[in-house]
């Protein structure tokens, strides 16, 4: 109902489908984003992209998966403009930062260690629950290069989250 | 491969993260989706006043050269509305007619080297 009529150009039910819509939106956005700011930013732009194009919105019950792909869209969007897709974009490893090994390192911290594409295929896959093919349709990324991706992010994941791990426990108990 | 997940990574990234309802956030969204409709109509105010501007600029112009598109197609003769007409349609305007002395009247003038010659007094 409320899409329908934000369909047919009803702000205050625009406004409520945001109010609904946004923590969905805002925690992939905050996966794939170092900072909340940007996150918000990019928020934003994606429900700002759900407006101008909700009229083009045949089915109101695909609205979820709609305003995901949006989503996934303004990130790709933001990536590409920053060049940030690029297959020789290495992320810092912060495993090898030895002067300050006992880094905090939550899931957030470990996916930013992932490069860009990689932290997106992971968490599609895993927050989302996206199948590969499903991602590859979402990104445009071929479906070999997701799934390394997803192997090779889950591996590099583990490992961070492992030693984030292992640095906690030898830490005294407060 | 299959879609298999790693059952450790998924348990953390199935916890729930807290993201509170934020009205704030729902002002802010509709506030820029406000400020860009205004942007959208005043560039179509801006583009529209352009048209204008540029329209009332031609005008003029326009004028002129419907009035002379007009007059040069006028007939000269009236020869019915027959098949002599439409095969006469080519020649029997005025347009035909000013081509026509432009044409004798570049036949007529003597070529420049010409009148270097006749200016000459010897």
């Amino acid at each position: 109902m409320i899409i329908t009529l934000a369909k047919e150009g009803d702000k205050d039910a625009f406004a409520e489908l945001v109010k609904r819509r946004q923590s969905i939106v805002k925690q992939l956005m905050r996966r794939l984003c170092s900072n909340s700011v940007l996150a918000e930013d990019l928020c934003q732009q994606a429900f700002l992209q759900a407006y101008l194009k909700i009229s083009s919105l045949r089915d109101s019950d695909a609205f979820g998966g709609w305003l995901k792909q949006l989503t996934i869209n303004t990130w790709l969007q933001h990536c590409r403009k920053r060049d940030l897709l690029r297959a020789t974009d290495e992320p810092e490893d912060l495993l090898s930062n030895d002067e300050q090994p006992a880094v905090a390192m939550d899931l957030d911290t470990a996916l930013l260690a992932l490069k860009t594409s990689e932290r997106l295929c992971v968490v599609l896959s895993y927050q989302e629950g996206m199948s590969h093919q499903e991602i590859a349709n979402s990104t445009g990324l071929a479906l070999g290069t997701v799934k390394s991706h997803i192997t090779r992010g889950t591996a590099r994941l583990q490992a961070s989250l492992s030693a984030y791990r292992t640095n906690r426990k030898g830490e005294p108990e407060s | 491969m299959s879609d298999l997940r790693d059952t450790s990574l998924q348990g953390l990234f199935d916890q729930p993260v807290q993201i509170a309802d934020d009205n704030e956030f729902v002002v802010r969204t509709m506030q820029k989706i406000d400020q860009r409709n205004r942007r959208t109509l005043y560039l179509w105010i801006t583009v529209g006043g352009g048209l204008i501007i540029i329209a009332s600029l031609f005008a003029v112009p326009l004028e002129i050269a419907t009035f002379l598109t007009q007059s040069l197609t006028m007939p000269l003769f009236s020869l019915g509305g027959g098949w002599l007409a439409w095969v006469m349609t080519p020649i029997n305007n005025a347009g035909a007619l000013v081509l026509l002395l432009i044409r004798l009247l570049r036949f007529a003038r003597p070529k420049s080297s010409e009148w270097h010659v006749s200016l000459l007094p010897f």
